[in-house]
């Protein structure tokens, strides 16, 4: 039979002799296999990774991992990203290098540029097989606020606007506003909210950081007036003083470009800080779990004050420059602070939530204190930027429906855990998730529930941490102590699916599997 | 799997290159068979059953049709529940969840009881290619019941031709007419080789170095929203759509034609230079020509083409291209997209034969342009509402305020025009892969390998990419 498709066939003439032919194929398949040989060190290493539970397309996915995070190709990524960055100014997928020396976060960009938080994908398009479905902002601020209302506590929201909205990417000093920003305003004020624009707050020389996604910290002082006089605290007995002190930071925006040791190019960003000293005890203002004022947001809270953002001393706990210790410098009061990096929307929410009953009832005010960015994506790019808004329930009980001593030590089977996404991939560098832990057999100290919500560290500094792979149906020892209400791990990023507010939280010290 | 990612370059290609060419040549179908389904179910192990039921279903349905001394009503039934199992399979997996929301709007906007999608709906996952590969499969039947192609021989040959990876997911559209014989009988030599390799890696290239940048200005122009969507920002949008998308499916369809071609197969062209056309009618001569050509032969011919008087021509044409525009996507975009295509087909048909006027090459390459980028705005867009604000925004009448300025300092830097104003060049005024590459020197092939090399470093800054029609 003829074949009618004959003359769709591809024809070609090969010029080249043998010899040239060869030549090429082989530098070809070397080029293929060679990178592969390189790199079956460190592939080993990251398919040996610990176990976690994983489905069969988990694992095929961390294979992929494996490839594209070979050391051979971590090197080129990190060599070729120096030429881009540093010789041609050019950015990456996250950060975007623009004029005078400033870099811009690309979500951060996005949210004023983009549709907004009223647009609404459509379902062809939002559609998540499998996923978390996808939160409005408002309804989500509402429903917290009306929670805290039955409390009887008064809820401040205070969305801090993007550096895109007050520097361009030239690196010029505009006010580009969207119109969604006025529309969320209002729509948060006709609520009864009070929601506090911090544009004001922004006017000036420097309102952020060249480097850095975060405020300036002139920005902080400017926004802890006006968040005070917004939230018209009562005058305290706390007498505080000043003392100025200039430190040094590489930012976080620098870090997200992935150059390795080649980010000496872009030398130590300078701030001078205002740090609020506690005149009675001569330190920095230190949070107070007990107080009626929560503080609740992101690292734009933890800035200035927690030294793992940078700008800290060595063997600094507390900077004490931040916005809590201004609030406290203004008001004459200490802050109930929790402040979770990167979890401004529902992570800070989240916690506040799982507080004891008897420690919530205390609360009269709520400063609610996060990155616009979350607040102003559209779903699509908030996705990307790993936004989520969740709704949070309220921890029904008091402190005294459970004894927790300080440190216990149990045994018990992980019956689910939280999933942890690539460290590469996120925009901060540590995280811890959760665990829930049953069948649970006491060594020491007492507890007296029948599970137990624990976390653990994911990784640190971008690598997986020796914690991260506990197996569900497996049985371990944990060394636990109540969740810290203070320093880094209570402000690292938290990766939680379990979502159990009824259960105590508690930070694992370590972990051991038991045969 | 991706071909443009770590795992496909340096993983999955070379083994599959060592095994296939292990293999003893009888044995091959089977190993490339089998290596495809590695391939395809990388992405998700169950759609390679789903590939797998349709391949028999359309090999069983294809035995009973060959069959000699099968009577006709046997054959036509056979025929059937092939096309019927197909359609089927993609009318579930691709297009339930938006006839139902199409039939929830419906109620709803005619005040009747809201009627919403089973909540299963939502969570089903379209399998990668699956309009590719069903289109395929489907073929061989009609090609068998229309006498074009002869009934596989084994099944592992007809399983081989649906599944052979370096077209399934995204084409080019082969008919099993066309390579039967090379499933049975091909050669494998070095300079069959080096033509494929090359043709590989300038397809990777051009995906990486021109499709990868298109698509990041084009990215940002489509979600920017309307108080950022200047009409200048709009039209880059629009032109550099239009390059992503030519330059992201040709350079697949040239890495298919590459890796074919490194295991002795040489596949149809699927481009040839669509943006050099002067109308729209010869836009899709040049443009995805294995879909065009099955459209034709499988719709517009049995619609009685154009031998059933004018009016029943341009319906034809009208219909073909709709149903062209659905299989691209369930959405209602699509739809009008196809409508348009189809709609200004008609019209140049018309216009030729009423008029026959000589149109300048130029007007009418600038006339098709502008027709082409404002097709593709429904094309890219998410629904139909953000497609008209986009064509509003280019005709100067968007809402556009102070954010303009940061959208243009995003897309309009010297970087960006700079690769723009390449990428027009090359799709306006280069010889497309196929005449570059027909007469194949020693520094051509040279010029590959040295380009992939700079590709790979550029995909390991990039991120993930994949292409844009394997949505489809």
């Amino acid at each position: 039979m003829k074949n009618p498709y004959s003359k769709e066939d591809l024809r070609e003439e090969v010029v080249p002799g043998p010899i040239t032919l060869l030549v090429g194929i082989t530098t070809f398949i070397l080029f293929l296999v060679v990178p592969l040989i390189l790199s079956l060190s460190s592939f080993d290493l990251a398919l040996s990774k610990p176990e976690q539970g994983k489905s069969f397309r988990s694992v095929l996915r961390d294979i992929d991992s494996a490839f594209s995070d070979a050391t051979v190709f971590q090197q080129w990524r990190e060599r070729d990203q120096s030429i881009l960055s540093c010789g041609l100014r050019e950015g990456n997928s996250r950060v975007v290098m623009g004029g005078q020396g400033t870099l811009h976060y690309r979500p951060d960009i996005d949210s004023v540029i983009g549709k907004g938080p009223f647009y609404r994908e459509p379902t062809s398009v939002a559609r998540a097989p499998g996923g978390t479905p996808w939160q409005d902002p408002l309804p989500v601020i509402l429903e917290f606020s009306d929670q805290l209302r039955e409390r009887g506590i008064e809820l401040l929201v205070v969305p801090v606007p993007t550096k895109s909205m007050k520097v361009s990417v030239r690196g010029i000093n505009h006010d580009s506003v969207p119109a969604f920003w006025h529309l969320m305003k209002e729509r948060i004020s006709e609520a009864g909210i009070t929601f506090v624009d911090l544009m004001p707050a922004l006017e000036g020389a420097e309102p952020f950081l060249d480097q850095d996604t975060h405020w300036s910290s002139g920005a902080v002082q400017k926004a802890a007036v006006l968040i005070a006089d917004a939230a018209a605290l009562p005058k305290g007995g706390l007498v505080t003083g000043m003392r100025e002190v200039e430190r040094e930071n590489r930012g976080d925006l620098v870090d997200m470009l992935g150059l390795g040791e080649a980010d000496g190019c872009f030398p130590e960003e300078s701030q001078p800080l205002v740090q609020v000293i506690d005149a009675e005890l001569g330190n920095p203002v230190a949070p107070n779990p007990e107080s009626p004022y929560a503080l609740l947001g992101d690292s734009f809270v933890n800035i200035y004050d927690d030294p793992s953002l940078g700008f800290g001393e060595s063997g600094e706990e507390r900077i004490g420059a931040g916005l809590a210790s201004h609030l406290s410098g203004q008001s004459g009061l200490q802050f109930h602070v929790i402040a979770i990096n990167g979890g401004g929307a529902s992570g800070a929410r989240k916690a506040f939530a799982a507080l004891p009953l008897d420690v919530v009832a205390k609360k009269k005010k709520v400063i609610w204190v996060f990155s616009a960015r979350d607040l102003l994506l559209a779903e699509i790019p908030g996705r990307r930027a790993g936004v989520r808004w969740e709704r949070v329930e309220f921890n029904p009980r008091s402190r005294s429906g459970s004894v927790r001593p300080d440190v216990m030590t149990l045994t018990g089977v992980v019956h689910d855990r939280s999933r942890i996404g690539d460290p590469l991939e996120t925009a901060y560098d540590s995280a811890i998730y959760s665990v829930l832990v049953g069948e649970i057999a006491m060594e020491s100290g007492e507890y007296s529930e029948g599970e137990a919500f624990v976390f653990l560290w994911a990784f640190q500094d971008r690598t997986l941490a020796s914690t991260a792979g506990l197996k569900k149906g497996r049985r371990y020892r944990f060394t636990l102590v109540p969740f810290p209400s203070s320093g880094a791990i209570s402000h690292a990023t938290q990766l939680d699916d379990l979502f159990r507010q009824d259960l105590p939280r508690y930070f694992a010290e370590s972990v051991e599997p038991v045969e | 799997m991706v071909f443009s990612s770590h795992i496909f370059l340096f993983g999955f290609l070379p083994i599959a290159l060592l095994l296939y060419y292990l293999t003893p040549f009888r044995w091959k179908s089977i190993t490339l068979t089998l290596l495809s389904y590695v391939f395809y179910g990388w992405w998700n192990p169950w759609f390679v059953l789903l590939m797998f039921g349709s391949t028999l279903v359309d090999y069983l349905c294809g035995g009973v049709i060959s069959k000699e001394g099968q009577s006709p009503l046997a054959g036509k039934t056979a025929l059937w529940v092939s096309i019927s199992v197909n359609l089927l399979s993609l009318g579930f997996f691709k297009y339930a969840i938006f006839v139902s929301d199409s039939i929830g709007g419906l109620a709803t906007w005619m005040g009747w009881e809201p009627v919403g999608a089973p909540d299963f709906l939502r969570y089903i996952v379209l399998p990668v290619g699956i309009s590719f590969y069903t289109f395929q499969s489907m073929s061989y039947s009609i090609d068998l019941y229309r006498g074009h192609a002869k009934a596989a021989k084994n099944f592992a040959d007809f399983a081989c031709y649906v599944s052979m990876f370096p077209q399934l997911v995204a084409g080019p559209i082969v008919r099993y007419g066309a390579i039967s014989e090379q499933l049975r009988n091909r050669s494998h030599t070095m300079q069959g080789f080096a033509a494929g390799m090359t043709r590989f890696n300038y397809g990777f290239a051009k995906k990486i170095l021109l499709a990868n940048p298109m698509g990041q200005i084009a990215d940002t122009c489509f979600e920017a929203g309307g108080g950022s969507l200047s009409a200048l920002a709009a039209w880059v949008g629009a032109v550099t759509y239009a390059l992503q998308i030519y330059f992201d499916f040709s350079a697949y369809s040239d890495m298919a034609l590459g890796l074919g071609r490194m295991m002795g197969f040489r596949f149809m062209e699927n481009f040839d230079s669509p943006y050099k056309s002067t109308s729209l009618t010869e836009f899709w001569r040049r443009w995805h020509i294995s879909l065009s050509g099955f459209l034709r032969d499988y719709l517009y011919i049995p619609l009685g083409g154009n031998r059933r008087g004018r009016a029943r021509t341009y319906l034809n044409l009208l219909l073909v291209m709709l149903i062209g525009g659905v299989w691209h996507g369930a959405q209602w975009t699509f739809v009008i997209w196809g409508a348009l295509h189809g709609a200004i087909l008609a019209l140049e048909r018309w216009g030729r034969e009423r008029f026959n006027l000589p149109i300048p090459r130029v007007i009418g390459r600038a006339v098709t342009g502008v027709l082409l980028l404002v097709t593709w705005v429904f094309f890219r867009s998410e629904s139909c509402g953000v497609a008209v604000n986009y064509l509003k925004a280019m005709s100067g009448f968007g809402e556009a305020g102070e954010e303009q300025g940061l959208l243009h300092e995003l897309i309009l830097r010297p970087v960006e025009l700079g690769q723009l104003c390449v990428c027009l060049i090359i799709a306006l005024f280069f010889p497309n892969s196929r005449e570059f590459l027909e007469r194949l020197v020693w520094w051509k092939v040279a010029a590959g390998l040295g380009l992939t090399f700079i590709s790979v470093r550029v995909m390991s800054l990039q991120g993930f990419n994949p292409f844009l029609y394997f949505q489809f």
